[in-house]
């Protein structure tokens, strides 16, 4: 077979067009102001202070004015974390209430506004075992398919009143 | 025309091949150092500054041949964080991209002066195209792909990734609809302490007061703990010190007995060197040297018959004594801290530097009133603490106006930047904004808090935070399971995977994220990086790398053409082979 042709020409202005964009590309860019428009992030309410979570939680705030002293936590476990009824007692056990039984649950287990219809929350008042004072917990347990999310907020009563509305209403965001 | 040009000098200059051998020689010498470089300025740093540069700077440089000539036993000083991050001196070695451009250069021009295109050469012209586009496919990689990370444990749910290494300040504004307008202000920019203005700001000037590249912020508490670490750090120097004389005690004794044989001794020497060694590897109390000091004298006068009183036994040994005394006195400070820490607990917010100095000073009063009387070294080791603390504090005080974050912490520590590419840089800020030359306040901002905080004007909230820059994702991923297998009876890791919901307006479907199969949506892959343990050592967190690399598809054409060129020049050749065979046995 013959040669196509003696020589290629030389591709000059590929070349040229080649290097200077590898020099531009190259040249570091200096980082500017972006503004972009996102979904509402989800945020607690104002008066929600920050604090470390402790052991399995994934989030605390303290609230704290006047009346006293409460925190909020959310925990999430894996399937349904022990079930309702377990972390209900178990919830009760911390301000020191009797254990219920399965048919009482329906009772004090309400669903919640906003939540999915597994949702529950118990509102319960009496002596925390940790502080010897006289503490309301609000809880709220949401489970889906893998996993159970559950959102707690505790302390002293007023706080907790004043607190609550704010609490419930962060809770269909809080994840 | 085409021979003129080829006989151009420049022209020969750039086909040669001693310039070939050169840059290849070059590209060995960066490629040597930068892998050097690596440990003392960590991997991004140093491929930014030796293989993504024109030039390599003289820091990077300095930072590489130190490493090397460390690793041949010279005890040359390592190059320090602040010089990495500080000026970078003069260009002194070519970088990276400017022997990736001149080799690319001396390959285009060589095949322009040297190669003929024929049917029988078509084969390797089209392997060389191959070549090329892999090679302008890889650069173009390195510019384009940018790489970040999700981070997440059960249950989160995610709609963007963070970058490796870059963070943003943020001015964030409810808009109508339900959305948030943000503006995102480039750390380096805090960094250059450049004044900010933006329309999308409102007329609100940032202007950065102060910066720290990685640091701590404290409370006050913590601000004691801070002197209680130092404190410590000099109580184990001394211990050291007594350490080091029991040392010499034992070994003497030992030598004595060696001479002097006596095997009930020596087996109790024996055991006392034992719990020696047991209880150096350790942290004691003072009660507990005391003691070892009390059974090494008890082991002399039994060894060499001193007498109780002699001071040749090592607890009457007035050097020992002294020592003793020292670490008694850290010992004493520690407990003043405490009280003092105690003192400052959560009853020092907002406060200032003189409110804070008044503490130091009313603590030392209050001291002088502790039950059963304060001693005479009780209130001089009270009164060196406050001064230390006072010093401490206005080290570290910051002075913040707005915001809860500041407002809770009072102080800064800086600390030393990290470069191992599994740590990260913590940077703070203090800021302050002004609207219409009327100052609004200073703001401490730290990457160490998640915590959004408020500024309130004319009417309208702004959230603000320093945060890891995120690069947000048209869908959202939630993790609802890991997994962390490993090797039967070895800590090997054998499978990380993550199963995540994928959920946009179109879908919702699950997906098994693990090595080899990476999730691909978006124009992005996400690859399963790394999985993290908590604190009680179970599997609490998954991270997914995020490449989104708009050049992806270089690779696999590059490496298609190559494979084709290899082929037209292997077939060419055997059915030529095949000609000739059956032409001879005509």
């Amino acid at each position: 077979m013959r040669p196509i042709n003696g020589m290629i020409p030389f591709p000059k202005i590929l070349c040229l067009g080649l290097l200077t964009s590898v020099g531009f590309l190259g040249c570091e860019k200096a980082k500017q102001i972006k503004v972009y428009t996102i979904p509402t992030e989800p945020a607690p309410p104002a008066s929600w202070g920050f604090a470390s979570p402790s052991g399995p939680e994934k989030a605390r705030f303290t609230i704290t004015d006047t009346n006293g002293t409460a925190s909020v936590s959310m925990t999430v476990l894996q399937g349904d974390g022990g079930g309702l009824l377990e972390n209900v007692n178990r919830w009760r056990g911390q301000l020191g209430l009797e254990k219920l039984e399965e048919k009482a649950l329906a009772d004090v287990a309400n669903p919640v506004k906003g939540l999915s219809k597994e949702a529950r929350m118990i509102d319960i008042t009496g002596i925390s075992q940790r502080t010897q004072i006289e503490s309301r917990l609000v809880g709220v347990i949401v489970t889906s398919k893998e996993l159970t999310w559950f959102y707690k907020l505790m302390g002293s009563p007023l706080v907790v009143e004043e607190a609550k509305e704010g609490f419930l209403d962060y809770l269909p965001q809080w994840r | 025309m085409a021979l003129a040009m080829k006989d151009n000098p420049l022209f020969k200059f750039f086909s040669s091949l001693r310039l070939t051998v050169v840059l290849l020689a070059l590209s060995l010498i960066i490629i040597f150092f930068g892998t050097m470089a690596q440990e003392p300025m960590g991997l991004n740093i140093a491929v930014d500054r030796y293989f993504k540069s024109w030039f390599v700077d003289q820091v990077a440089m300095e930072a590489g041949v130190i490493k090397t000539a460390q690793l041949f036993g010279f005890q040359w000083p390592p190059v320090t964080p602040e010089q990495i991050l500080g000026d970078r001196g003069w260009p002194v070695f070519p970088g990276g991209y400017l022997v990736g451009t001149l080799l690319l250069l001396n390959l285009l021009t060589a095949h322009y002066a040297r190669f003929e295109l024929s049917a029988k050469k078509a084969g390797i012209f089209l392997t060389h195209i191959g070549i090329i586009t892999l090679l302008l496919g890889q650069l173009f990689t390195d510019i384009l792909q940018v790489e970040s990370f999700v981070s997440m444990e059960r249950g989160d749910r995610r709609n963007y990734s963070i970058s490796f290494d870059d963070n943003e300040l943020v001015f964030m504004h409810p808009m109508k609809g339900g959305s948030n307008r943000v503006v995102s202000i480039p750390e380096q920019m805090l960094k250059n302490k450049t004044s900010t203005e933006h329309p999308e700001l409102k007329e609100l000037k940032i202007e950065t007061e102060r910066y720290w590249v990685n640091a701590k912020p404290m409370t006050a508490d913590q601000l004691i703990d801070l002197d209680g670490e130092t404190q410590k750090e000099l109580r184990n120097k001394v211990l050291e010190q007594v350490y080091g004389l029991i040392n010499t005690r034992i070994t003497r004794m030992e030598e004595y007995l060696r001479e002097n044989t006596n095997a009930e001794r020596r087996t109790e020497l024996t055991g006392l060197k034992a719990i020696f060694i047991e209880q150096r590897a350790k942290e004691v109390e003072l009660r507990q040297v005391a003691d070892l000091l009390g059974r090494v004298g008890e082991m002399e006068m039994g060894i060499y018959g001193y007498q109780q009183t002699d001071s040749k036994i090592i607890f009457n040994d007035s050097g020992v004594r002294n020592l003793i005394v020292k670490i008694r006195s850290y010992d004493d400070q520690g407990t003043i801290s405490s009280l003092f820490k105690v003192a400052v607990k959560d009853r020092f917010i907002e406060g200032s530097l003189d409110e804070f100095n008044r503490y130091a000073d009313d603590f030392l009063e209050k001291i002088k009133e502790y039950p059963g009387g304060a001693g005479e070294n009780m209130v001089k080791n009270t009164r060196s603490l406050s001064e230390r603390i006072k010093v401490k504090a206005k080290q570290h005080y910051i002075d913040s106006t707005q915001g809860k974050l500041g407002n809770f912490y009072r102080f800064v520590r800086p600390l030393s930047p990290v470069f191992d590419q599994n740590d990260r840089n913590l940077p703070a800020a203090l800021i302050k904004v002004s609207k219409g030359g009327k100052e609004l306040g200073k703001w401490l901002v730290t990457c160490s808090s998640d915590f959004q905080q408020s500024l309130e004007v004319d009417g309208e909230t702004w959230k603000i935070i320093l945060r890891p820059q995120r690069n947000y994702l048209d869908f959202n991923l939630s993790l609802v399971d890991l997994k962390w297998e490993k090797y039967q009876g070895t800590e090997i890791p054998k499978n990380f995977q993550s199963r995540v919901i994928v959920e946009d307006e179109e879908e919702s479907r699950t997906v098994d994220i693990y090595m080899n199969n990476p999730l691909r949506k978006g124009g992005q892959t996400f690859y399963q990086y790394q999985m993290n343990q908590n604190q009680l050592g179970a599997t609490a967190q998954t991270v997914l790398q995020v490449v989104k690399n708009p050049s992806w598809l270089t690779a696999y054409i590059g490496c298609l053409i190559v494979a084709l060129g290899l082929i037209y020049q292997f077939l060419y050749h055997l059915v030529g082979f095949a000609r000739k065979r059956r032409k001879a046995a005509v």
